[in-house]
């Protein structure tokens, strides 16, 4: 374990050659987490109201988008965006991309999940909502969208660990994020199984930190549920 | 953009055969881990269902830390931590083989079966608890229970999660190419480094993607209504 007492090793892993250069390793992985995971909600949310519309025009582009994205493997997502940008003359930026990839790919199973639980939502609720005399854009954002919300933070916990997970994928496009580090260190020390398997268990903290913040967030919009459901977490 | 279509670089022997090779590969690769992930997962799913003890304790682990861990670093540790982690002669046995599949299929295995787990934990909890009361009323062991009670509701309730899960499996297999194995998405990115034929090779593996995972959607709808129909 000699290379986890190295100064400069710890250093790399942590934030890479920043201050220095870029931001690199576990602080690089972090902020790309969690900016998927903000764009994927964002985008999720109206892509899920698209697919639960009655208006064919508009459930129809929206059920195509879903399940395009959802078919094919991230990493081809990731390819795709990596590889045609120098082609149109742009300058493709390797987190951004990541970003971007896994935020496409996660809003479509984010849209998934939020309108599982849109269905889930009393009918009674919006009737009551209705007869109250809102509006239709009323009902949505004060009474439907709080109670989805409420019903889908479990299930999102789960897709916000997969996007966690899933941004180890950078490193497929050569960007030294905690994976693309760790391999660095690797060459150095030849250790692959302590270094490995300690990269395993980051990941793992990093995923039990999403879930017990979500957690925690969900007791605070719903304090009477005593027993919340299980996180599910699926595995691509 | 300054980009000339041919699509006619697809069908060229060489690339067709690289890329049907590929898909062979990603089919393989695939089968061979939801195997080896199901007879790691039932095990696995049947001590997820004790309460206490240290067996349930360590199933708990087991599932909560494979499912929170990216599958990526799992077969680059596989990969290159095999000749520290299996005794020499598997290793040797495995680099005659084909060192990257196998660490692959190892690592996937390994990766899936925490979900399979899972899955079989509860399809058994799904059913409801008066038939197994009802099979040893009868007089039927434990392991008659197990085979005449219990598996064949549990097959019929866990086939529509198993077969997405394959599918969740045959997209998780790009990731073989973390360590350059030659499956579907690595044979688009060896067309694109050869001939530089960027959309053509990756349109190619991104149809093939699509292809099969419809035809499994398709398979497991059909199984599903079947299975159904047979109760």
């Amino acid at each position: 374990m000699e290379w986890l007492f190295d100064l400069q090793t710890l250093k790399l892993l942590l934030v890479g050659r920043f201050p220095d250069g870029p931001i690199e390793g576990l602080l690089l992985t972090v902020l790309m987490g969690l900016s998927a995971i903000v764009f994927t909600t964002i985008l999720g949310v109206p892509l899920a109201l698209a697919r639960s519309s009655k208006t064919r025009a508009i459930n129809i582009p929206a059920a195509i988008f879903v399940e395009f994205f959802r078919a094919i493997p991230l990493v081809m997502w990731v390819f795709w965006l990596w590889f045609i940008p120098p082609l149109l003359g742009v300058d493709a930026s390797g987190p951004i991309t990541t970003v971007l990839a896994l935020s496409i790919f996660g809003s479509a199973w984010v849209a998934e999940t939020i309108r599982g639980s849109l269905r889930a939502v009393p009918q009674g609720q919006i009737e009551a909502a209705k007869a109250m005399g809102l509006g239709s854009l009323q009902t949505l954002r004060l009474v439907v969208l709080p109670l989805t919300l409420r019903l889908a933070v479990p299930m999102l916990a789960g897709r916000y660990v997969v996007t966690m997970k899933n941004t180890s994928l950078a490193f497929l496009i050569g960007i030294p994020d905690l994976t693309g580090v760790a391999r660095l260190i690797n060459v150095r020390y030849f250790e692959p199984v302590q270094i490995y398997v300690f990269l395993l268990v980051i990941y793992f903290v990093m995923n039990q930190a999403i879930i017990f913040v979500m957690g925690r967030f969900e007791a605070r919009l719903w304090p009477e549920r005593t027993e919340p459901p299980p996180v599910v977490i699926e595995a691509a | 953009m300054n980009y000339d279509f041919d699509w006619t670089v697809l069908f060229e022997e060489r690339n067709l055969t690289l890329l049907m090779d590929g898909l062979a590969t990603t089919l393989i690769l695939a089968a061979w881990s939801l195997t080896f992930a199901i007879l790691i997962g039932i095990p696995v799913g049947v001590a997820r269902l004790r309460k206490h003890g240290v067996i349930a304790k360590l199933a708990y682990w087991y599932v909560n830390f494979l499912r929170s861990t990216p599958p990526l670093v799992h077969i680059l540790l596989w990969f290159f931590g095999a000749s520290y982690i299996l005794p020499r002669p598997v290793f040797q046995w495995l680099v005659d083989l084909d060192l990257k599949f196998w660490t692959t299929i190892i690592a996937l295995s390994i990766y899936t079966s925490a979900f399979i787990a899972e899955i079989v934990r509860a399809g058994i909890q799904g059913i409801p608890k008066g038939q197994f009361e009802a099979g040893s009323a009868i007089g039927l062991s434990r392991l008659q229970v197990a085979r005449f009670v219990v598996f064949p509701p549990v097959t019929r309730i866990t086939m529509p999660p198993l077969i997405s899960e394959f599918v969740g499996l045959l997209k998780n297999t790009a990731l073989g190419i973390g360590v350059g194995l030659t499956e579907l998405t690595f044979a688009a990115r060896y067309i694109q480094d050869q001939q530089f034929r960027v959309i053509e090779a990756y349109t190619a593996a991104t149809v093939l993607y699509l292809a099969i995972g419809f035809a499994l959607v398709l398979i497991a709808n059909v199984l599903t209504r079947k299975l159904q129909t047979e109760r």
